[in-house]
């Protein structure tokens, strides 16, 4: 490969870096602005990421849903509309392998983020979140899973993330203890 | 430079060669190498590089709280974009320069990393850390091609095997990724080979490298037929010998040496493992035709691996290969064979070994190599001594045991010796 080939290369290869990076900024923008809001119920512990720092992991509970076609151990891509139940808080609706048209409320699953569960008669799929991070400053995090533990400990007091969901992309905006953020109580 | 500078004075005063060609050969060597001077020079600028940006990404991982979002993201793009200029200032000003050609791209490699984790803590984004190492890999694997940095060949061997070990413990199985960043870090050292530049200092940790790297991702190929793996892996490992041996690709010297360790060891070790009877029991029980069917990615891993050995075999057309190069099929055979009767296949395993040690002896003899003679002398050695552990024999024997090996190291290089001396004569 000569020298001068390669030197035209390095600009693309520049700009490729630059342009990966502000789409992973671009897309957290855009979900966070068009999206609807929707709030989950969950549990936290704080577990650190070798790179981005120390963060609290949202634990759902045990999220099973029907699927409108028969799923197997070796899927792509799954597809779960998010509602709003009676409560306020967000329930799975229906799990399919099409991507949902008449909704913007769907969130995309991942191969590793689906099991089958087997036992159940109706056909029901277990799932995780695509979301499952709450970045924190480092030294907050300790406090905030101390926190967050009392609070479960009261059952009078829902612990709940609040996420932006639109075809298929979710971003966090935040967690709340009842109706306080997190983070205001971290400042406290 | 001394060494040879040594060498030349001496063959020249053995009248070996005259004065006209001890010039040249002096003047050559030293048109190859890299002025001393820089080489210290060109490590403490990639291991500042190196220490720069880890501390960059430590700091990033602190996660500050006290600026806007905004703020945060310019922050985030700024060790990438430092790094480019550097790169840029490397590639179109500083052309000639292994300095800052070295220096730039380690830093650019470990700074893209960087600002992935600033972006990722600053909108909390998600994923895993798989998917955190994958958008790295592809971020930075072109970089070694584009600067023609071994520092950053070297990361990129690290971060595709990271990846892979890491896929095979969060999922249970490697990933087909770790493919194309492995046969894009091949291609840049066949490259730099073929395109005949200075790869001697990084030739060698390449060697080492490389097989390591296989052969902890080999592992992760096989999730639902784990013992088959040993078959692969000792496909993997003959593989590797008989490339140490071929001629091609020998340039520089000694980069070879990584192939030719880990592929000798890994068969000595698979072959003692298997002469075990309690892991002939294992294979037994585990080595099922039927797992190997469920398991798609095993059975192209094990396919290519058997094919390239045979190509390698008998390429080029015409070629004997050696002994020590047939031993997969004989491997394989006896495993299966465990199968049906583990005692049968312990006993072959055992002969197997035993005629590989007698080889090495003979063939030590054959070609007056001490070095071949003592190895098949320590195959007889550990071969025995292992066999204490399996069958119970009284400290009487064990002791005639070590004695009679003990003098057949004296007598079998005595022998030899004098063998070569008479030869001398």
């Amino acid at each position: 490969m000569k020298n001068t080939f390669l030197k035209y290369l390095l600009p693309l290869f520049i700009i490729f870096q630059l342009v990966i990076v502000t789409q992973m900024v671009w897309q957290h923008a855009f979900t966070s602005q068009k999206g609807k809001e929707f709030r989950f119920r969950c549990a936290m512990y704080d577990p650190v990421h070798p790179f981005a720092g120390r963060y609290m992991r949202l634990n759902f509970n045990d999220l099973c849903v029907r699927s409108e076609q028969p799923f197997t151990e070796d899927n792509d891509m799954a597809y779960v509309t998010i509602l709003k139940g009676d409560d306020g808080f967000a329930e799975p609706g229906m799990l399919s392998t099409r991507r949902p048209e008449n909704t913007a409320d769907y969130l995309e699953i991942a191969p590793d983020q689906q099991f089958m569960s087997y036992g159940r008669r109706d056909s029901c799929v277990r799932f995780r979140y695509p979301f499952d991070k709450f970045y924190l400053p480092e030294e907050d995090a300790p406090r905030a899973e101390k926190m967050v533990n009392e609070a479960l400990r009261d059952t009078s007091v829902q612990v709940w993330v609040s996420v932006s969901i639109y075809r298929g992309n979710a971003v966090i905006r935040d967690v709340f203890i009842g109706e306080r953020s997190l983070n205001a109580m971290l400042d406290d | 430079m001394r060494n040879i500078e040594k060498d030349v004075a001496e063959w020249q005063n053995e009248g070996i060669i005259d004065q006209q060609t001890a010039a040249a050969i002096v003047a050559y060597e030293k048109h190859k190498q890299i002025p001393s001077g820089n080489t210290p020079l060109v490590i403490f600028a990639i291991l500042g590089s190196i220490l720069v940006a880890l501390g960059i990404s430590l700091m990033v991982a602190e996660n500050w709280d006290f600026m806007s979002v905004w703020t945060k993201t310019a922050i985030a793009y700024c060790p990438m974009l430092l790094g480019q200029i550097l790169v840029i200032l490397a590639v179109y000003k500083h052309k000639n320069s292994i300095v800052w050609r070295e220096a730039s791209a380690a830093f650019l490699f470990l700074c893209t990393g960087a600002t992935l984790g600033l972006i990722s803590q600053t909108y909390q984004l998600q994923g895993t850390i798989t998917s955190f190492l994958l958008l790295w890999m592809i971020l930075v694997i072109p970089l070694m091609f584009l600067t023609r940095s071994n520092t950053a060949f070297l990361l990129s061997i690290a971060i595709s095997t990271w990846y892979c070990a890491t896929t095979y413990w969060t999922s249970g199985a490697g990933e087909w990724h770790y493919g194309w960043a492995f046969g894009a870090t091949v291609l840049y050292l066949v490259w730099q080979i073929l395109g005949k530049k200075d790869m001697r200092a990084v030739g060698m940790a390449a060697g080492f490298l490389l097989p390591i790297s296989m052969t902890i991702a080999l592992g992760t190929m096989f999730p639902e037929a784990e013992s088959w793996a040993f078959i692969g892996y000792f496909a993997l490992f003959q593989i590797l010998l008989i490339l140490f041996h071929k001629p091609a690709l020998s340039e520089p010297r000694g980069w070879k040496a990584g192939l030719g360790v880990i592929g000798f060891c890994g068969i000595l070790f698979l072959l003692f493992l298997s002469s075990f009877h309690w892991w002939l029991n294992q294979i037994a029980e585990n080595l099922k035709w039927s797992d190997l069917a469920d398991d798609t990615s095993a059975i192209i891993m094990l396919s290519a691996l058997c094919i390239l050995y045979v190509f390698l075999l008998f390429y080029p057309p015409g070629s004997r290969p050696k002994p020590a190069f047939v031993l997969l099929p004989f491997y394989g055979l006896i495993l299966i064979l465990s199968g049906i009767n583990t005692n049968f296949a312990q006993i072959l395993m055992n002969v197997l070994i035993l005629l590989i040690a007698i080889w090495f002896i003979a063939d030590g003899f054959r070609e007056k190599n001490l070095l071949w003679l003592n190895t098949g002398l320590m195959i007889f050695s550990l071969l025995v001594i292992l066999r204490f552990f399996d069958f119970q024999l009284s400290f009487f024997v064990r002791g005639i045991s070590f004695l009679i090996i003990g003098a057949g190291f004296f007598v079998a290089n005595r022998l030899l010796i004098s063998a070569r001396k008479e030869d001398e004569k």
